[in-house]
């Protein structure tokens, strides 16, 4: 864990939302996915993404419901709305955008 | 408050919060256990993970923060607009609002201030006024040696004060002036439980006959006169003629207003009076006393020990106490007196006027719901969650009364002043009287409820059956039920106006009947005032004094007649003396005696106030200290103990006053208790002495303090100069003041009347107002939702006419059944104006048909607007409407 | 939220190609007064799948209405089931329908049903705010579905000011804003002349060529041959639907129930 990164707040609405646009999921399982899928170097630290969450809630892009969970506790789940879904699309292509530029700033300059 | 919170459904966030958290720590947990910690070190872990839970929080919260406030300022937007956007509803909704709550705020303040507030004295409720009882009247005044022996012999009381009114003329302080005096007992202040704000008060030794004049100054005469000269202590001011030394000088705020609204400049002990006929125990000279009750010690009790005491006084003294008690009344009541049933009826009053702005307000909610079902019904169906439609009408209903309160505020503090410049003399302790903050927000709350209760009806009432119909209809519909709410509030709108009017015009006819009635005298043209002047040495100094009064006034030119008037006064004093005839059984004591009211004047009183003389003559010139005692009796009089007899030549004689008279002559009556005088009324009976004929042993009691009256032509106040300047030629150091007519004096004796009526009519006329405007807003929202069918009965071949009347028929029908309510609860309520009515019965036919008719006349021309808009609609246009 | 139904439901997709947009199943709807019972619909079955142009067409009081009503989360069925993007839809109370409508349906209707005290701009933006969407990012959606309509001059002003065909334009705007997953219009043209009313049909013709779903009520056999599919309605039961999909009702139970959750 010590290798880990802490993500920047455009960032982590990205990857949520990408990890929303799989299936609906509650914020613990929204943690857990992009640590394991990341190999545990992206760390996402609770006191980022719930505020996170209500804000995406809040723009539109997520929507929540409760619902039971695995042993039938009750949990959030958050889930993509069309209209997150077409964000999603924008900010992957400004990212793949992005970190091109950056690439090939770093590459440049090397 | 947990309500709103819910409202704002930050309560049900804040627990949803906590639960998805929560869920995420435990899922942590197990996480930590599943792979090798303990429970705790797992749970710590968990919990360091998690890092400020506060924090976190708060983020979380800001996220939908900036959410609500937006929301709440587009709904604050929107209903601006909404109030903008539909004039002539927010007009009279504002108006409506804040007229109900502006009078009920000003009425509440006024009995706030007088009936419910404490006086401002320490411990008050345990301050008491005492009266002699006597058998004519309940609240007589005290013969000073039996309130001695109260002082002595009661164990009730902490402390028994005695005060009576005087007057003084202050010299050798600049211009002579009058000055009004309460003459106290030592006790008095400390009694109240009043300091001086500089010096003392008075010692019981200066308390007693013969010792060194002192006076207390009251705050503002010590201001006035003497520029707050703090080092008055000690100097002396001469009051009739004697110098007085200012022992003390008294709080800028304090009064007390035992009988009278007087305030005193200063006080004096009343120990020192040494007039024989103020130790006369049979005689009292309007002393009143006031006491504060012993810790512990109940009213009924002091009731109780006060009597026994009256009781054993009346055994020792027969003559002077035989039959006479003791009455106590809180003092708060004594100095309340009369106008309570006057305030409480008001209240009541004002209690429908909000009644009739609420029930308003209500209908012209609900009828602008029904105008906005469809908006309603369109924000649902896009998706508007049933809280934030009730958020919005909430904002919007809140917005409402809170401006309609503003103005409120406006009008109450508006309307307070002009009740208290307008008419202070009917109202006691009106310095009391503030804007009332608590029944400010008592009235907006409760026009605040009117006002979300209907106004939320549209949000309640939208069912999803009913989103889909609105939503076809385009919003005209209106369900049967909205109807027949809308209906019963007119109906109860004119009822309640209808009760208020009743009550109206009953008190106007009971004035107009006062105002009719014959005072037995004829006021007008008569003036009224009082000469003061330092007292003279010998009585035939003053004797001669009196007479040249008189002369000196008669002179002056436009002066018909002129005459002391001294004892009683028509509306004003009175002072009565027991009696018997002789040759009669003479009653064993002075209290078996019948009493008479006594007139001590001067020849031309009847001219001055046109008393007809019914037989024998009146008092002349003739009659003087040297010729035999004479008198004149009224009409009364010679009714009451002279039934069948000729009153004239008989002796009456007057033990108090060591006289035997004969009686000369028989006048008219007058009303001295006031218009509305009846036989319930204490003392009827009337004589008159001639001032000339004043024994010997009273001229110094009366001295220079002369009351007049006066005929003149033209009106009588232009005279005040010459009177002036004539009375300044018999005594320089003359003081003249109380100037006023007598038409004023009667007019001022109906003031709680008046006070009373003019509110009253003003609540009735805004009650009628309201009711109308609320039989316009549902005939013309009736009419407006029958645009179809008027339409079609015109294709049918109705006429304009028949429309016209149509509609006004259901408008009239409304206001019928309201009058008919109205009726039955005016009439099972105006008995409790009953003691407030003069000359007119409760259920007076005349008043009741009047304002009914009143009612139906303003009904209809409330429904006449909308029933010629009704009228003129274009039959192809309102087909099509749909 | 019962995810057994919708585990059931995402299952049935997963044996169906694309899933339906709308199911509706054995939907009867009855209006009871205290006299009579009024069976406004009778056991309907359709699916709408995405970017399908239907049109319910019908004599006066066949339950047209009705049908989109229940479609549209206006109302509930008295019986039957309702799938709404494989979600149960007829249980849900009306607040959680409200959040539905908002975000999945676009309404249109006869009478327009502008809010009069509120401005063009305003009208469009009105399911946007009830979605708690930012101010900044209301604009820009108002502004793409004017633009749409071909409405962005006269954002200011409000609907009295305008005709009844510019005021239909700017109703298509407002149900266009929350980008919905269906369009529901309840006789569009109804309330038009027949210049106007070609126009509005013309907006949707376009729209569903740009991929939006539509539902039309419409008792004109012309404006109804506008749409791809039509059913038609006859005392609350479909009595012809040209583009029926063959399998309806409910599938079999399969595979087991799991959270579709992801540790």
């Amino acid at each position: 864990m010590g290798k880990s990164i802490d993500l920047l707040q455009g960032t982590l609405d990205l990857l949520i939302l990408k990890t929303l646009a799989l299936e609906p999921m509650h914020g613990w399982g929204i943690a857990q996915r992009i640590q394991q899928v990341s190999q545990d170097v992206l760390q996402v630290q609770q006191g980022s993404l719930y505020p996170a969450l209500y804000r995406l809630e809040q723009q539109g892009w997520i929507e929540a419901e409760w619902g039971a969970s695995e042993n039938n506790r009750r949990a959030k789940y958050y889930c993509l709305t069309s209209r997150g879904r077409k964000q999603l699309e924008r900010e992957t292509s400004n990212w793949a955008r992005l970190s091109a530029a950056i690439s090939q700033v770093l590459e440049t300059a090397s | 408050m947990l309500n709103l919170h819910a409202l704002f459904h930050i309560n049900r966030a804040e627990q949803e919060m906590d639960d998805e958290l929560r869920f995420h720590l435990e899922k942590q947990i197990e996480q930590n256990v599943a792979r090798g910690m303990n429970a705790e070190d797992a749970r710590n872990a968990a919990l360091r993970q998690f890092g400020n839970l506060g924090q976190l929080k708060e983020e979380c919260r800001d996220a939908w923060g900036v959410r609500m406030i937006e929301e709440l300022l587009q709904d604050l937007r929107y209903g601006l607009r909404q109030l903008r956007r539909n004039p002539g509803f927010t007009l009279i909704a504002v108006l409506t609002l804040a007229l109900g709550i502006g009078a009920n705020t000003a009425i509440f303040s006024v009995v706030n201030g007088v009936l419910l507030n404490p006086l401002p004295y320490p411990q008050p409720d345990r301050l008491v006024a005492l009266y002699s009882h006597t058998q004519e009247f309940s609240n007589a005044s005290i013969s000073y040696p039996n309130f001695q022996d109260w002082v002595r012999l009661n164990r009730s009381f902490s402390g028994l004060a005695s005060y009576r009114q005087d007057n003084f003329t202050l010299t050798d302080t600049g211009e002579p002036e009058r000055v009004s005096a309460e003459m106290i007992s030592a006790s008095f202040f400390s009694v109240l439980g009043v300091k001086p704000a500089m010096g003392r008060t008075f010692t019981p030794q200066e308390d007693q006959l013969g010792a060194g004049p002192v006076v207390i100054l009251s705050g503002g005469f010590w201001k006035r006169k003497f520029g707050s000269d703090p080092d008055i202590l000690g100097k002396a001011i001469t009051l009739d003629s004697l110098p007085y030394t200012v022992v003390g000088v008294l709080p800028a705020n304090f009064y007390y207003s035992g009988n009278n609204f007087d305030l005193s400049d200063v006080y004096v002990p009343i120990g020192q009076w040494a007039d024989p006929t103020f130790r006369d125990r049979r005689v009292a000279m309007g002393m009143d006393a006031v006491g504060r009750l012993k810790t512990g010690v109940t009213i009924q009790q002091a009731n109780a020990d006060m009597s026994a005491l009256a009781g054993s006084l009346a055994e020792e003294y027969p003559d002077a106490n035989k039959g006479k008690g003791v009455t106590l009344v809180p003092l708060k009541q004594n100095v309340v007196g009369d106008i309570q049933p006057y305030l409480l009826v008001l209240l009541a009053a004002v209690g429908f006027v909000l009644l009739i702005a609420c029930v308003n307000v209500a209908n012209l909610m609900l009828a602008r719901s029904t105008n906005r079902s469809r908006e309603f019904a369109i924000r649902i169906a896009l998706g508007a969650g049933r809280r934030r439609v009730v958020r919005q009408l909430l904002t919007e209903s809140v917005l409402l009364a809170f401006v309609g309160g503003a103005f409120g505020l406006l009008i109450a503090t508006w309307g307070l002043q002009a009740a208290l410049k307008v008419l202070p003399e009917a109202l006691p302790r009106a310095g009391d009287i503030h804007l009332d903050g608590r029944v400010l927000l008592f009235t907006l709350a409760a026009s605040l409820l009117t006002g979300i209760l209907f106004g939320l009806a549209p949000a309640v009432k939208t069912s999803s059956a009913r989103i889909q119909e609105t939503l076809k209809e385009g919003g005209r519909g209106a369900s049967a039920a909205h109807h027949r709410t809308q209906t019963f509030f007119v109906v109860a709108e004119v009822g309640l106006a209808l009760v208020l009017l009743a009550g109206a015009g009953l008190m106007v006819r009971s004035l107009a009947a006062l105002w009719g009635v014959n005072p037995g005298f004829d006021p007008h043209h008569v003036l009224f005032f009082r000469s003061s002047s330092p007292p003279l040495k010998s009585t035939e100094a003053i004797r001669a004094s009196w007479r040249e009064t008189h002369d000196r006034l008669a002179a002056i030119p436009g002066v018909e007649a002129v005459s002391l008037s001294l004892s009683s006064r028509p509306l004003g004093g009175d002072s009565d003396v027991p009696f018997w005839v002789e040759g009669r059984p003479k009653p064993a004591t002075t209290s078996e005696m019948k009493f008479s009211l006594f007139y001590v004047v001067q020849p031309d009183y009847l001219k001055v106030m046109r008393i007809p003389l019914e037989r024998g003559r009146f008092l002349t010139s003739a009659d003087t200290e040297r010729s035999p005692f004479v008198t004149v009796i009224d009409h009364r009089f010679a009714q009451l103990y002279f039934p069948g007899e000729d009153p004239i030549g008989k002796r009456v004689n007057f033990s108090i006053l060591n006289v035997t008279a004969e009686i000369v002559g028989v006048v008219g009556h007058i009303k001295q208790w006031g218009l509305d005088e009846n036989a319930g009324s204490p003392i009827l009976a009337q004589c008159y002495f001639a001032v000339a004929q004043t024994p010997e042993m009273f001229v110094p009691l009366v001295g220079l303090n002369l009351p007049i009256v006066m005929r003149t032509q033209g009106s009588p106040l232009a005279q005040a100069g010459s009177i002036r300047r004539a009375l300044h030629q018999v005594n320089s150091l003359s003081v003249i003041y109380d100037m006023e007519t007598m038409d004023n004096i009667i007019s001022d004796s109906l003031s709680s009347r008046r006070f009373s009526m003019i509110l009253m009519g003003v609540f009735a006329v805004l009650a009628l107002v309201m009711a109308s405007v609320g039989i316009y807003g549902v005939i013309s929202y009736v009419t407006s939702q029958r645009t179809h069918e008027i339409g079609i009965r015109m294709a049918l071949g109705a006429e304009r006419s028949g429309i016209l009347k149509l509609v006004i028929g259901r408008g009239l029908k409304l206001a019928l059944i309201g009058v008919a309510i109205g009726i039955a609860g005016a009439l099972a309520l105006t008995r409790f104006l009953a003691s407030l009515l003069y000359g007119v019965k409760p259920t007076d036919p005349p008043t009741f048909i009047a304002v009914s008719l009143i009612l139906i006349a303003v009904a209809l021309v409330a429904c006449y607007v909308p029933a010629r808009r009704a009228a003129k609609v274009d039959p192809l246009v309102a087909l099509r409407y749909e | 939220m019962e995810p057994q139904h919708q585990t059931k439901a995402i299952m049935e997709q997963e044996a169906d190609g694309p899933p339906p947009l709308i199911r509706l199943e054995a939907v009867t709807k009855i209006f009871a007064t205290d006299e009579v019972e009024t069976h406004a619909l009778e056991r309907v079955d359709l699916d709408i799948r995405p970017g399908e142009y239907l049109s319910v067409s019908g004599p006066s009081g066949c339950g047209k209405s009705t049908l989109l009503s229940l479609i549209g989360l206006l109302d509930s069925p008295s019986s039957g089931h309702y799938w709404l993007k494989s979600r149960p839809v007829e249980t849900l109370n009306f607040n959680e329908r409200a959040r539905i409508r908002n975000r999945e349906v676009g309404f249109i209707f006869q009478s327009f049903n502008l809010i009069g005290d509120l401005t063009i701009q305003e009208n469009v933006e009105l399911p946007l705010t009830y979605r708690g969407m930012l101010a900044s990012e209301r604009k820009r959606h108002v502004l793409e579905s004017l633009e749409k309509v071909g409405m962005t001059h006269r954002t200011k002003h409000y609907p009295s000011q305008l005709s009844g065909g510019e005021q239909q334009r700017v109703a298509v705007a407002r149900a266009l804003a929350g980008d919905p997953a269906i369009l529901l219009a309840d006789e569009p043209t109804g309330n038009l002349d027949s210049k106007n009313g070609d126009a509005v049909m013309q907006l949707l013709d376009d729209l569903h060529h740009q991929g939006a779903t539509i539902c039309i009520v419409t008792h004109d056999p012309r404006f109804a041959a506008h749409a791809e599919r039509v059913v038609n309605l006859l005392d609350g039961r479909i009595v012809n639907d040209n583009g029926a999909h063959g399998k309806s009702g409910a599938g079999a139970e399969k595979g087991e129930e799991s959270d579709g959750q992801i540790d």
